[in-house]
């Protein structure tokens, strides 16, 4: 019996620990050291999309964050109090005592955070790693639900060296492979050979092992020559193989094409040294033949090995070599022969492919812990007063490092999606349009699946609050213990002396308090804004290509900004074990629209994924064109500087959609201050981003755009008493709404423009670029109160300006 | 052996030769890798460190709205707007307008300078508040030496000036609150003068 219980609960109690270890190793990071640097390397990579987790070496800590409110995360807090012995105001009232307490709180609080993922950008961790042999996740699920799976593609991975069939290739290879040609594709992987140990670390990307593919070897001999290195080099599993790293294909192909190549030159240099009849045609013969030497591909838009321009012939001649052939150029016929060179490994050409196009590095984010609480709990009658959690050192948030995987890559990916159809010179992350967005993060729709780790860790703060309630207990009464009593004066002990010793007063009482005190979160993920606007969200998205037309009539529906959720799990100081959830903005919107929308799409009426849209939401937006009816009457000059007409042109007009263009139209209806004008307000101050005012570039929160406008232009007027009459007013009323201190005159500058009056004439603000005299012209404090070193050569065109150029515009 | 070395020598020697070159030629490819692409250039590093060194990001400005420029809240974090101050404001601004706004030109001040003075209001402004804007002067210059900085002469005199118009209204400055201008870096400069001159 003994040996039947030990038989199945030692296994038991095995298994429990091994899940317990499993558990707490899916927390630590591989490699276990997060702190290699960008030029070092480690013998363990835990995926070739994500080879070094919670590493942020390489990436810089000046990524914008995007923000959005997370879960709340609820402390339990217990306070108790004794009577008599606590200091409390008490009153007596009947047979009871009332107590009232003011006491303060702090104290350090330890939060863990565990199990937060990110969701729908990647997944490197139910598929084939470093510590798992098989897929959880199929091909097509990952193409499907994954944008780095979706841009990638399947192929060329090292987890999969076999998937090099046909209905791979063609099914999940990903846009990339197909769409771009291959003379770019070499480019952007020679520019990730670049990047190796400066800003993307050098990681594996292939394992080879030679292969021979004959039939008439016996497979003994076969063996021993592959062992020898004989053979094509074949992609194979990391177990079998050699590793291949990026910076493996920096340097020469072959040492035998180095000498050929010296020879090569040296005849040249004999021909050259002697004059003879031809010598040029056999110059040229010569050079033709020079080999390709590097380990990466030749470029049509680069230079040969002699440093001359590509031309048809010599590019087949050099991708040929670059594929281990050798080649030679016939003179005078121009024909090209290749043969197969055995002493020039193809390895190189091979496995080029295997190189990813973008970088795989981690960027770092938060979750951070807002100040005030939103909502304190009361227990009775039970009050908090404030409230306040911050960081253990200083007044500020506390917050908790995110490692968010896979956002560099697909940014990068996003961007040379791209670049298949925008106009070269054109912005790729214009601001989001005729997107409809929640009002509040309260029970709001979210996408979610299983992703990466984002290996939240502690969050070390101070809570801080004054309590106050009241506790009531009963009075404090001293008693004889009649039993005692008696037992005592049979002893025969004087009854005075016994009634002292058998007196029993009521012992010390306590009253506990439970508090719950609710802390909102907020998140801040980079890169998504991007992310967003590249794929779903911007004019210029992968998702307006398929529907240009959203939130108009006719359209499908107005895009809907939704969020991204994953449970995290919260313990330590004063908490149980819970769970809240962390939203992550946008990408819940990339996976409905770009992931699924545009399946949807592409296939026949019926098949594919139902699109959630929101309706056409027109009521709140008005109608309307800046046609500078308002603006002519003031008389402003005909035409700016090329400069400014070229800035507009590239950086400013695509961002005026005729929904903003509406709103700036609606805003001078109301105040009588011409839109373009409003338009140029907006572009100094928020880049005519519809998210933020024209305050101050401030996100607009609660308030409307057309709310923020229609402010603008009462404080512009405002600026020069309530009307502004003339152009020089207008020129005054601008510079005024910025305050006027960057203005050039007077400074000893190179500005040689007009001075005032009017005044605002050499502010840059309002009239930087206006004509060729306002140009240059200079910032003179970087900061507030603060000069900049030298003054700073302004680069955007001022309010002004702007606005000329879009009353100029069609 | 020696017939061995003798026989073979020229070999030998062309051998030693050859290995020479193969090893130099091994280590030279290593290294280079010249000229073959230039692709555009990948912005290898976000932030440009040459600017960090020359141009270290000072503190960020801490300014604190100074109580004249809203009333304290409430414990739900709101506008007290029963409490006696607020009310005042509120009333006092109703009575000041009909006599908004208050815009004077090319002000004279003691030395050579001359300001805009400015009172007003805007639809958007809660009931109790007031704009007061001098303009013309560099409120990013925050020395408060009258000597050395005839700004700071130029909003005494225009600050008093502007109380003055406020009283011939029969309004006095402190029942009202009131703002600088939108931008913090004059609020804060305008604050410190204040203070330092003891105006209000």
């Amino acid at each position: 019996m003994k040996n039947i219980l030990i038989k199945i609960f030692v296994p038991v109690l095995f298994i429990l620990f091994v899940n317990r270890v499993s558990a707490a190793e899916l927390e630590s990071p591989i490699p276990p050291n997060n702190t290699i640097k960008c030029n070092e390397v480690s013998s363990e990579e835990f995926h070739s999309l994500r080879p070094y987790q919670k590493n942020i070496q390489c990436t810089s800590n000046t990524e914008e964050y995007a923000n959005y409110c997370g879960g709340d995360l609820t402390l339990e807090d217990n306070i108790e109090v004794r009577y008599p012995e606590s200091n409390g105001e008490c009153t007596t009232s009947g047979d009871k005592i009332n107590c009232t307490y003011n006491i303060h709180v702090s104290k350090t609080v330890v939060i863990n955070l565990s199990g937060a993922e990110l969701p729908i950008m990647g997944n490197t961790e139910d598929v084939v790693n470093s510590k798992n042999d098989t897929d959880s996740i199929n091909d097509a699920i990952k193409m499907n639900e994954y944008v780095s799976w979706y841009l990638g593609g399947v192929t060329n991975k090292k987890e999969y060296p076999d998937k090099n069939d046909g209905v791979s290739i063609i099914n999940f290879s990903g846009p990339l492979a197909k769409l771009l040609p291959q003379e770019i594709q070499f480019l952007e992987r020679f520019k990730q050979i670049q990047n190796a140990k400066k800003t993307r670390h050098d990681q594996m990307v292939v394992c080879t092992k030679k292969e021979i593919d004959s039939s008439v070897i016996p497979g003994v001999f076969k063996w021993a020559l592959e062992k020898l290195g004989i053979g094509q080099t074949v992609a194979t599993d990391c177990d079998n193989g050699e590793t291949m790293r990026i910076t493996d294909w920096d340097g020469n192909l072959s040492i035998f094409r180095d000498i050929q190549n010296a020879g090569v030159s040296l005849v040249d240099l004999f021909v050259k040294a002697i004059p003879f009849v031809g010598q040029s045609i056999i110059e040229d013969s010569i050079n033709n033949n020079k080999a390709w030497p590097y380990r990466t591909p030749p470029l049509m838009s680069s230079v040969d090995p002699n440093g001359e321009s590509f031309n048809t012939l010599t590019y087949q001649k050099a991708y040929n070599e670059w594929r281990g052939k050798s080649c030679i150029i016939i003179p005078f016929s121009k024909f090209l022969v290749c043969l197969e060179d055995y002493l020039v490994p193809n390895k190189f050409a091979d496995m080029y492919s295997y190189i990813p196009m973008s970088s795989t590095e981690d960027t770092k984010g938060e979750i951070v812990i807002d100040n005030k609480p939103t909502s304190t709990g009361t227990t009775g009658t039970t009050q908090l007063t404030n409230v306040s959690f911050t960081k253990l050192s200083g007044t500020g948030k506390a917050s908790s490092t995110l490692f968010f995987p896979h956002m560099e890559e697909t940014d990068d990916l996003s961007s040379i999606l791209q670049d298949t159809y925008v106009p070269k010179g054109l912005d790729k992350t214009v601001s989001p349009t005729n997107i409809s967005s929640e009002a509040s993060c309260i029970d709001v729709e979210v996408r979610s699946n299983a992703g990466d780790n984002l290996f939240a860790s502690q969050i070390n703060g101070t809570l801080n609050y004054d309590a106050s309630f009241s506790c009531t207990f009963s009075p404090i009464v001293t008693t004889t213990n009649q039993a005692c009593l008696q037992k005592c004066v049979f002893r025969a002990m004087d009854p005075n002396t016994c009634k002292k010793q058998c007196q029993e007063t009521t012992p010390p009482q306590t009253c506990t308090k439970t508090l719950y005190i609710k802390l909102s979160t907020s998140s801040n993920t980079p890169k998504v804004d991007d992310i967003w606007s590249r794929l779903v969200a911007g004019s210029m998205s992968v998702f307006k290509r398929i529907f240009p037309k959203t939130n108009t009539d006719g359209s499908v529906g107005q895009i809907i900004d939704i969020a991204g959720s994953t449970g995290i799990t919260y313990s330590g100081t004063s908490i149980e074990g819970k769970t809240t959830d962390l939203k992550i903005p946008h990408i819940g919107g990339i996976s409905e629209y770009f992931l699924k929308g545009i399946q949807t799409a592409l296939r026949p009426k019926g098949y594919g994924e139902p699109i959630s849209f929101a309706k056409i939401s027109k009521s709140n937006v008005p109608y309307g064109v800046c046609d500078g009816e308002v603006f002519k009457k003031y008389s402003p000059p005909s035409e700016t500087s090329n400069k400014a007409n070229d800035y507009f042109n590239l950086h400013i007009a695509n961002s005026l959609s005729s929904d903003l263009v509406a709103i700036y139209k609606e805003a001078e209806r109301q105040t009588g201050v011409p839109c373009e004008v409003l338009a140029g307000i907006h572009f100094e101050e928020a880049s005519n981003d519809p998210n933020f005012d024209l305050q101050s570039g401030a996100p607009l929160n609660s308030r409307s755009l057309i709310e923020s406008a229609v402010q603008a232009g009462h404080e512009l007027a405002a600026k020069v008493g309530g009307t502004i009459s003339t152009w020089n007013d207008m020129i005054t009323a601008v510079s005024y709404y910025n305050g006027g201190g960057n203005r050039n005159c007077g400074r000893g500058l190179s500005y040689t423009g007009p001075c005032p009056p009017p005044s605002g004439i050499d502010d840059p603000y309002a009239t930087a670029f206006i004509d060729s005299k306002h140009d240059p012209m200079y910032l003179i404090y970087c900061w507030d109160h603060t000069l900049c070193p030298t003054p700073r050569l302004i680069a955007r065109p001022g309010v002004l300006t702007v606005a000329i150029e879009l009353y100029n515009s069609d | 052996m020696q017939n061995f070395f003798s026989k073979y020598r020229i070999y030998i020697i062309i051998s030693v030769v050859a290995t020479i070159i193969l090893v130099y030629l091994q280590f030279a490819s290593k290294n280079s890798n010249k000229g073959a692409v230039n692709p555009s250039p990948t912005s290898l590093t976000k932030n440009n460190e040459f600017q960090t060194i020359n141009e270290p990001t000072p503190s960020p400005l801490v300014f604190s709205p100074p109580p004249y420029t809203q009333p304290s809240l409430n414990s739900q974090g709101k506008v007290d707007t029963a409490s006696e101050n607020v009310k005042t404001a509120i009333t006092t601004k109703e009575n000041l307008n009909k006599s908004l706004p208050i815009y004077i030109k090319n002000f004279k001040i003691s030395n050579v300078m001359s300001t805009t003075l400015n009172v007003y209001t805007i639809p958007e402004d809660p009931d109790y508040l007031v704009h007061i804007e001098i303009y013309g002067i560099d409120f990013e210059n925050q020395d408060v030496s009258k000597e050395s900085n005839p700004n700071v002469v130029a909003f005494i005199e225009s600050f008093t000036e502007i109380k003055k118009q406020l009283s011939d209204r029969g309004v006095d400055i402190h029942n009202i609150y009131f703002v600088f201008g939108q931008r913090t870096y004059i609020q804060a400069t305008a604050d410190l003068w204040i203070k330092t001159f003891g105006l209000l």
